[in-house]
């Protein structure tokens, strides 16, 4: 493994043209400090019982057998290193919102790039979906650094516009993915939220793994406008909103905590993982927290 | 409702500013690009209502804000109700009494007396007058009702501020007195009395409260009555800070009552009070400004204390006395003085109505023994006899005093002489007895009440059954035998007088005493200058044990010595009583000096008043010495003391005089800004700007908690 580098705040690693460098910095430098095997046997099925040969993985023997029979067996896995994962990533215009210099579709690219370098490097199959009210884009779950590099060029094309339709495509994707994998859903999550929930509760029902990052700007999670603005939607040239912001910052904040606390409870309810991430927090730490939080569950 | 300061209403132009920045920011807007519409919508369509209420309350509030301020800069007054809105329809009389006691002179008090009358003054309009009375021991008018312009411009009103001194105790009851009548000769709609007084505790004491009780009603009462403002300077206690109230200070130096003769001892008390116990201290006692002699105080624990000297003036003549308290500074009421003239002996002619061989068998025997009791020693008085038969009218010359002992009658020519002696000053003594016949006496000294009787004689002459044994003696103006006490004549019987009816009671005339039956034993009578003092008993002892008793030797005395000091021997004057020096008819229009207790010299002239010269200065409220010198002759000295209640500076708290005062709608003011604050409400009304600013202030706070709760919620964290 690489010498670690230095990690750069989000602003800074827009600086960073290049995918695949930067997806290399993100996971090196987050990954430095975990145990490589965070994602060991992530969302694999058992499949049996053998005994223990010498050079076997410690982390597989099974100490509820050996505390019963005094022997010594490993548990082994369907694919046990071979994960599938994807990645949905939501480029509707509602992502295309930025208060600084990093918008929320840039950033989720750039995680979905760490994310993808990632499980390629651990020698899982990663694939990528980009969707907006329609699928704009579909790469099947492969290993390899050619499919790592598809899906580098796939993310670098991609800008965001049209209206959101997560579930929709959510629901596409379920009926495309054969084999249960792990499912990376990245997204603003501004749609229906029963239509998602629904369509996340399919997903699971297939025996998918979901996590959904959330991911969301400063001022959609502060409202801190501080003038009178008019809010033109990303999504629909006609809809425009024109308010003092003071006025209906409470408001809106009771909204945006409702709409949050109704998105957490649906996901716990299906047991989707959901990580909510604001675009000025630094990518290593997005990427470590979550991780870090799987390490332990497993 | 007016405005002090109407160009400042312009500001209210300012209100405008805040619709105006609220319209401006509402064009003036940002655009953003948003993800999360359906949020915002659903936000703003929730509280779309109160999203414009909150926009209109807040632009109203901020309106408010600054049309207030802008109205209270400019300083609106609300008119008074009642009779200050009435005052302000017509003219002015204002009369200014002003309290000079002398605690005028102590704290800068003056200095702030004025300013308060010029205050006033300047409240003043075209066409209104002003009138100042300073209430000392006596009112004094220093400013007769006069239209302010003139007063101002001639000169007046700053004369007679300059003019104003301290002068004893303040009489403010008189004071307001004099100044309601100079206004009622104000032909004027309005009337107002400004009454100038510290809040000395000594000018509320019971008696004066009722003064001022009945001088306030009788002001309410009076429709033509005038408008009663109280203006308390409040500078007592600066005057208390000057003067340590814990010193002691000089109570008065008395001198022992009538006759000051030379070469005989003179009695002079000093009384010094503390205000707290204090050790140490002597007064010193100075005659004619020469030492006399010192006495120490010693340990005094607040009682106060009399020290006695007896100094002996060798010449005739006015001589004064001072007595310094030493060991204390700074309190001018530490030196007391007084003054008098001594006289030779005092010459007394004893006519004998019916001569009798032997000192104790006639009337003249008991009082010429009287008189001069002692062999061998000098008395008091030059006695001279002279028998009724032979009586000159040139014997009356030189002498202070004439007896008549018994005497049945007079020539004509003897009762006009005898008349003229009293009215030029003499004392006659007149006793009866069995020679006098009451029908003469009524004939040539009664005159039908214009003689020299101050009583018709009765006929009828009742004695007393055998079996009695007469009847007693009471006092009838005590304060005449104050000094004899008031059971002076207990044991005395008289057995035999001539009734006697007084012929006009009050006027002059008076029973000095009395027989126990309500006959009046001894009457006197005042005639211009003079006294006739009439024993409707005689002076032997056949009428009465009176002879007989120790008392008729002081009785006598005391009488003769009263008669024969004339209207006055002390020349020891309260601040504001007049000096009045009589002087001979030859020194009619001569020139007269007068020192003042300052150094002072003031030049005047005597004038002729009746039969007499005269000298007379009524401007005596400093205490102190005061020497008269005419045409260069001997100087005639007067002293002027302080009353002993002045040098109490404690005042009386203000609550407790505003309610007194209130009781009789006499509103009180404290300082000279309250002074100009009273007259600009009189004038313009109560201003209200101070309830604007406090609108105002309540106001911006409103604002600032309606923005920060319009603003609330800001941040939360996914």
């Amino acid at each position: 493994m690489a010498t670690p580098q230095p990690l750069l705040d989000p602003e800074a690693m827009q600086r960073l043209a290049r995918l695949d460098l930067l997806a290399r910095q993100v996971v090196e430098g987050t990954l430095a400090g975990l145990h490589r095997s965070v994602f060991h046997g992530f969302s694999i099925e058992f499949l049996q019982h053998r005994p223990y040969v010498s050079g076997d993985d410690l982390r597989c023997l099974d100490w509820k057998v050996l505390g019963r029979t005094d022997r010594y067996y490993v548990r082994e896995f369907e694919d046990e290193t071979n994960l599938r994962a994807t990645i949905l990533l939501d480029a509707s215009g509602s992502m295309g919102y930025r208060s600084g210099v990093v918008s929320k579709l840039d950033y989720a690219i750039r995680l979905a790039a760490s994310l993808a370098y990632l499980l390629v490097e651990q020698q899982d199959s990663a694939g990528l979906v980009v969707f907006d009210e329609r699928d704009r884009a579909l790469l099947p779950s492969r290993t390899g650094r050619r499919q790592l590099k598809a899906i580098f060029d796939e993310l670098e094309r991609t800008t965001a516009g049209g209206e959101t339709s997560l579930a929709k495509a959510i629901h596409g994707l379920v009926s495309r993915i054969s084999r249960r994998g792990l499912v990376l859903v990245l997204t603003d999550a501004f749609d229906d939220v029963e239509a998602l929930l629904n369509a996340l509760a399919r997903l699971r029902s297939a025996h998918h793994e979901v996590i959904v990052f959330q991911i969301l700007d400063r001022r959609e999670v502060d409202f801190d406008f501080g003038r009178w603005t008019r809010f033109d939607s990303l999504e629909s040239d006609d809809e425009k909103i024109l308010a003092d912001p003071a006025q209906v910052r409470r408001t809106y904040l009771e909204r945006f905590e409702a709409f949050q606390r109704s998105l957490r409870e649906g996901c716990h309810r299906h047991r989707v993982d959901i990580v909510p991430i604001v675009t000025d927090v630094r990518y290593d730490e997005a990427l470590a927290g979550f991780l870090a939080s799987r390490g332990t569950r497993e | 409702m007016t405005f002090l300061n109407e160009i400042l209403l312009l500001g209210m132009a300012a209100m405008a500013v805040p619709l105006i920045l609220h319209l401006i920011r509402r064009r003036r807007y940002q655009v953003v690009p948003w993800g999360a519409m359906h949020l915002l919508a659903a936000a703003v369509t929730k509280r779309t209502r109160s999203i414009r209420l909150e926009q209109l309350l807040l632009v109203a509030v901020r309106m408010a804000i600054l049309g207030l301020l802008a109205a209270a800069m400019a300083r609106p007054a609300l008119d008074s109700l009642g009779d200050a809105a009435g005052a302000l329809r017509g003219k002015r009389a204002v009369g200014v009494v002003v309290d000079v006691s002398y605690s005028l002179e102590f704290g800068g008090a003056k200095a702030r007396v004025r300013a308060a009358v010029e205050a006033i003054a300047a409240s003043l309009g075209e066409g209104d007058t002003i009138a100042i009375v300073a209430a000392g021991t006596s009112s004094r008018v220093v400013l007769h009702l006069t239209s302010h312009e003139a007063a101002d411009e001639g000169g007046e009103l700053e004369a007679a501020l300059d003019g104003i001194e301290s002068a004893g105790t303040a009489r403010l009851a008189a004071g307001i007195g004099e100044a309601w009548s100079l206004l009622a000769s104000a032909e004027v709609a309005n009337r107002e009395v400004f009454v100038i007084s510290d809040s000395q505790a000594i000018n509320w004491l019971p008696d004066r409260r009722d003064q001022m009780r009945e001088i306030l009603s009788a002001v309410r009462r009076d429709p033509n009555g005038a408008r009663v403002a109280w203006v308390t300077d409040g500078g007592v206690s600066d005057a208390a800070a000057a003067i340590d109230l814990g010193q002691p200070f000089l109570g008065g130096v008395r001198l022992s009552e009538g006759f000051y003769a030379a070469r005989e001892a003179i009695e002079v008390r000093v009384a010094v009070v503390p205000r707290r116990p204090i050790d140490g201290g002597r007064v010193t006692l100075l005659v004619d400004g020469i030492e006399f002699g010192t006495a120490e105080i010693g340990t005094l624990d607040g009682a106060e204390r009399e020290v006695i000297f007896r100094p002996q003036f060798e010449s005739t003549g006015s001589h004064w006395v001072e007595a310094r308290l030493d060991g204390v500074v700074g309190r001018s009421d530490t030196r007391s003085f007084a003054a008098l003239v001594t006289r030779g002996r005092m010459p007394v002619l004893i006519v004998d109505g019916a001569p009798r061989s032997g000192r104790l068998k006639s009337a003249v025997g008991f009082v010429q023994l009287a008189l001069d009791p002692y062999s061998g020693r000098r008395s008091v008085f030059d006695v001279g006899l002279a028998r009724a038969d032979a009586l000159t009218p040139s014997a009356l010359v030189g002498v202070s005093v004439v007896v008549l002992a018994n005497v049945r009658s007079f020539k004509q020519e003897i009762v006009a002489e005898l008349e003229k002696f009293v009215k030029a000053g003499g004392g006659l003594v007149v006793f009866c007895g069995d020679r006098v016949d009451p029908d003469r006496y009524n004939a040539a000294f009664r005159r039908d009440g214009a003689g020299l009787l101050p009583a018709e004689l009765l006929v009828e002459s009742p004695s007393v059954p055998a079996d009695e044994t007469g009847v007693g003696i009471e006092i009838a103006a005590a304060d005449r035998f104050a000094e004899l006490g008031s059971d002076a004549f207990q044991g005395v019987r008289v057995t035999r007088w001539i009734p006697a009816r007084l012929l006009d009671s009050g006027n002059g005339t008076r029973v000095l005493l009395e027989l126990s039956n309500g006959d009046p034993l001894l009457i006197e009578r005042r005639l211009e200058h003079g006294r006739v003092v009439f024993c409707t008993t005689s002076a032997t002892n056949d009428w009465s044990n009176l002879p007989l008793r120790p008392i008729f030797l002081p009785f006598v005395q005391d009488l003769v010595l009263s008669l024969g000091a004339g209207v006055s021997s002390s020349r020891t004057l309260a601040p504001g009583e007049a000096i009045e020096l009589p002087l001979s008819k030859a020194l009619v229009d001569s020139h007269v000096t007068l020192r003042l207790p300052d150094g002072r010299e003031n030049r005047g002239m005597s004038f002729l008043r009746g039969t007499r010269a005269l000298f007379e200065y009524r401007n005596t409220s400093a205490p102190g010495l005061y020497v008269v010198t005419v045409d260069g002759k001997d100087p005639e000295h007067f002293a002027v003391t302080t009353t002993r209640e002045e040098s109490d500076l404690t005042a009386l708290e203000t609550s407790e005089v505003r309610r007194f005062l209130g009781e009789f709608g006499v509103e009180l003011v404290v300082g000279v800004d309250g002074v100009e604050d009273f007259l600009r409400q009189q004038r313009y009304g109560v201003e209200v700007w101070k309830p604007l600013v406090a609108i105002v202030l309540l106001l911006a706070f409103f604002e600032l908690f309606l923005v920060r709760w319009i603003e609330r919620g800001r941040g939360s964290t996914p």
